[in-house]
């Protein structure tokens, strides 16, 4: 239903994720890095979401929403964190938030997270 | 606009008033002055009203001007988060090379601990060597002790030979006695040489135990102890130079939409201005007002009826009014032509 | 650095838009009215850009372009106000003004003039 960017470098993670949007009827490009994310959003059209990591080697995912948030500004990002070490979940979402994202996860999460977090993002009821 | 001659009124009076008047309005030096009382008393009011749109204009500007001055403080205060944000990396900067050289050191120091082991196994097999060919001395010695026993026993056998030989032995037997006693002077160096040896092994096996085993296993356990310290702060610098970067990247936005609202906030202050320029325009229209007025309280007071070309005026008075008002742009009737686009507010000649 | 001469008998104007421009990285020089503007200029003041308004008091806008333009044959004009009368329009514009603006002005639009108008600004 939806076209949406996914973008983590943890592979098996991103794999789970694919399949749970495409199983709920979404077309998803991924990508491992912030970089390679941002070639393939361009400007942005065709897209109607994007899900990002936060913690990344490269480019961190912070950067990615600014820049999806320059180039495309209506457009929802939703941010994922696990955190890492003394870097809580909690801060990097609430500073995904101040540069732009529309709604937060925090890892692990489920299907049922997964869908409230797009509902919000993309403001429609999708599938439940 | 037409002067009427005073009427009804002593003249010193109207000439008072009449200089009063012309005090009250500069601009308009030939506004007639017909029965003073009435019309003179609606001027006042108008008057008085125009001092107070005055005050409030002048109200206004002066609220006008203070938030101009309240956001522009406001922006200092912004832009001087960003500063000492920036001077805080360039310190978080200075300290992880600080902290990099420390790492530096220990991961040296733990490198150099993870070598003592293979060193000391080396020194152990230089000495395992020393302790073998100093065994081999032993068993030189044994081999000397056993030579001098036998060269005793042959010594002994000959002095007997010697002895049964009578006076032909004699010199034999003194020869055999020396050899004996040669036997038995070897066979006591020999034999505190072994004892020394027995000695100096012993003290070497008590200096190389089992404590020295354990010593090793200590050191290496030690080594990688801080090997490990050193990866921990590796990896807080990473979340250390993360999170800053982050921090940045927060703040840096969070100022630009703070930036983006004092802006607007300030285009608003010019409003004041527009709402000034209105209010200057009511006092020229309430003088305009009075003169048909008060022309035409003087055609009434004289006895004239036709009032035709006053009431004329009269009635052109809200149109002309609206007219002047016409010539100054509204500005809220923005009409943009595209998204973008200043549209007819702003045009390049 | 680029010098914009606001000239404005309302103080909130003039306040309010050296705000802005010296925001958007200006210098900003201003006066009260024309007869003051013209004696800055006369002694020495060289802006890239003046930003007049036309209903004044002493010497109106329209005025003032006359006298300034004297003074600095190319120097960009822009007028800012409320007067819409296209009389005035045209006569600025045959006087030499680069483009009349209605106030109140978008900050962010008259930085994107501006920047038309002075290119490298």
């Amino acid at each position: 239903m939806a076209h949406i960017l996914l973008i983590d470098d943890d592979e098996l993670l991103r794999d789970t994720l694919l399949q749970m949007l495409e199983l709920d009827g979404h077309r998803v490009t991924e990508a491992s890095t912030g970089e390679r994310g941002l070639e393939l959003f361009g400007s942005g059209s065709g897209f109607d979401a994007v899900i990002t990591d936060i913690l990344m080697p490269g480019i961190d995912g912070t950067q990615v929403i600014f820049e999806v948030g320059q180039r495309a500004p209506k457009l929802p990002v939703i941010a994922m964190s696990g955190g890492r070490r003394k870097l809580s979940p909690q801060f990097n979402l609430e500073t995904a938030a101040m540069v732009g994202a529309a709604s937060q996860l925090v890892k692990p999460f489920g299907l049922k997270e997964l869908r409230a977090a797009l509902n919000e993002a993309l403001g429609v009821q999708l599938v439940q | 606009m037409n002067t009427t001659p005073f009427l009804s009124l002593p003249a010193s009076w109207c000439s008072a008033l009449w200089r009063w008047l012309r005090q009250a309005s500069p601009q308009h030096e030939a506004l007639p002055v017909v029965d003073c009382a009435a019309v003179a008393g609606m001027r006042t009011l108008d008057q008085q009203m125009v001092t107070q749109l005055g005050r409030a204009v002048g109200l206004s500007e002066k609220s006008a001007l203070e938030l101009v001055s309240q956001v522009g403080g406001l922006r200092l205060l912004s832009s001087r988060l960003v500063d000492y944000l920036a001077q805080a990396h360039k310190q978080s900067e200075a300290m992880q090379d600080g902290i990099e050289l420390n790492s530096r050191v220990i991961n040296e120091l733990a490198a150099f601990v993870q070598t003592l082991p293979q060193q000391i196994a080396l020194e152990r097999e230089q000495l395992k060597l020393l302790m073998r060919e100093v065994k081999g001395l032993a068993e030189m010695t044994d081999t000397i002790r056993g030579i001098a026993r036998q060269t005793e026993i042959l010594a002994i056998n000959a002095a007997i030979e010697a002895a049964r030989a009578g006076e032909a032995g004699r010199g034999f037997a003194v020869l055999a006695g020396e050899v004996r006693r040669l036997a038995t002077q070897a066979n006591e160096s020999a034999a505190k040489v072994n004892h020394d040896i027995g000695r100096l092994l012993q003290a070497v096996e008590v200096n190389y135990s089992g404590e020295f085993e354990a010593r090793t296993r200590h050191n290496e356990a030690e080594a990688e102890r801080l090997g490990g310290l050193t990866r921990d702060l590796d990896a807080s610098y990473v979340d250390m130079r993360q999170f800053y970067a982050m921090l940045m990247r927060a703040v840096t936005q969070n100022n630009t939409e703070l930036d983006h609202g004092i802006g607007l906030l300030l285009d608003t202050a010019q409003y004041q201005d527009v709402f000034k320029q209105i209010v200057d325009r009511v006092e020229p229209a309430m003088a305009s007002r009075h003169v048909v007025l008060a022309e035409l309280i003087a055609r009434l007071r004289g006895g004239q009826r036709d009032t035709a070309e006053l009431d004329a005026r009269a009635a052109a008075l809200m149109p002309d009014y609206l007219a002047g008002e016409a010539q100054h742009r509204d500005p809220d009737a923005a009409v943009k032509a595209a998204p973008g686009d200043p549209g007819l507010r702003i045009e390049l000649f | 650095m680029t010098t914009i001469f606001l000239v404005d008998d309302s103080a909130t104007m003039l306040m309010s838009l050296k705000a802005t421009l010296e925001i958007a990285g200006f210098k900003v020089e201003t006066a009260g009215d024309g007869e003051q503007a013209l004696a800055k200029i006369k002694s020495g003041l060289k802006p890239d850009l003046i930003i007049t308004d036309i209903n004044m008091p002493k010497m109106d806008g329209i005025e003032f372009i006359r006298q300034v333009r004297k003074l600095l044959r190319f120097t960009p004009i822009l007028t800012l106000t409320t007067e819409s009368q296209q009389a005035k329009r045209d006569e600025a514009k045959k006087l030499g003004a680069s483009g009349w603006m209605v106030k109140p002005v978008s900050g962010t639009d008259l930085v994107k003039v501006i920047r038309q108008v002075l290119p490298g600004a």
